[in-house]
């Protein structure tokens, strides 16, 4: 009896082990309009997160529809202690911009389920960060079993990881976990040199950023 | 004569495209500008910094295309 109630001991410390871990990191597949299709990540070290969405520039053609993506690298970093969060983002005909503060994000959590790689996730559903008249509401499907409150392209705050991040009027741009690592050395380098500060609306939506004044912030840090 | 005509419509239809980059003012755009109109002879769809254009094609067409 002794045996027995060690054995599920261990397998419960085991358990434990597995979803308790505070460093780990998760890779996601990005996919965007025209079949593109890159690695985003997530590193989650203690306290600390930061997302990277590398993009190079590319262009190609399909169906009579050309498809232009310019250079775009975003690193969003947040601190689940103080809550509070800052974001780099280098973009094609922008200078190096970054902005602090952390999104406010109105989930409204349904009680759908599905599963994904094998975890339960539920269904949430918020307003998205990207000014766009296309893309529709933001649905995230997020699983309780791998307790980070974070996700891919700056959303966060459910109870659980996200591994799904979708639009609902834009099926064919989303965000899905590819897989998951617990890494115990990964350790997240938060840089020095940051560029101009802009608001958070502003980094996520640069096209709204008053290009004399950028003009002239630049001039300022160069 | 037709080639010559195809050449003209298309100068003009970038003409009428730079106009409207130009003149558009710094929080709209160009996308917005092109893609609302039915009739437009160029499309430009941009979420996220990333677009998709096509000429002479359907505007609504081409963002059901990219859905």
């Amino acid at each position: 009896m002794n045996k027995i109630f060690i054995i599920f001991c261990l397998f419960g410390l085991k358990s434990l082990t597995c979803h308790c871990q505070t460093n780990a990191t998760v890779t996601y597949e990005y996919h965007s309009f025209g079949g593109f299709e890159m690695e985003a990540y997530l590193v989650v070290n203690d306290n600390l997160s930061w997302y990277s969405r590398h993009q190079q520039s590319t262009e190609w053609t399909k169906n009579g529809i050309n498809f232009t993506y310019p250079k775009n690298f975003l690193d969003w970093y947040y601190d689940a202690n103080s809550k509070k969060s800052f974001e780099i983002k280098s973009s094609e005909g922008y200078p190096t911009l970054y902005a602090e503060g952390t999104p406010k994000i109105q989930w409204n959590i349904l009680e759908e389920t599905n599963t994904i790689d094998g975890f339960k996730v539920q269904k949430a559903i918020c307003k998205p960060l990207l000014n766009s008249n296309y893309i529709g509401d933001v649905i995230a499907w997020f699983t309780t079993d791998l307790p980070f409150s974070l996700g891919p392209e700056r959303y966060h705050g459910l109870p659980g990881l996200i591994l799904k991040l979708e639009y609902s009027e834009m099926k064919s741009m989303y965000v899905l976990m590819k897989q998951i690592s617990f890494d115990e050395n990964e350790q997240i380098q938060i840089p020095e040199q940051r560029g101009v500060k802009v608001s958070l609306n502003e980094i996520v939506n640069p096209d709204i950023i008053d290009k004399k004044w950028l003009k002239e912030q630049k001039k300022l840090i160069d | 004569m037709k080639r010559m005509i195809r050449v003209f419509t298309m100068t003009l239809a970038i003409g009428v495209c730079g106009i409207l980059t130009a003149a558009a003012p710094v929080s709209e755009p160009l996308e917005e500008k092109c893609s609302n109109e039915e009739d437009a002879l160029y499309c430009s769809v941009t979420v996220d910094g990333n677009t998709a254009t096509c000429w002479f094609c359907d505007c609504k067409e081409l963002v059901e295309s990219l859905k």
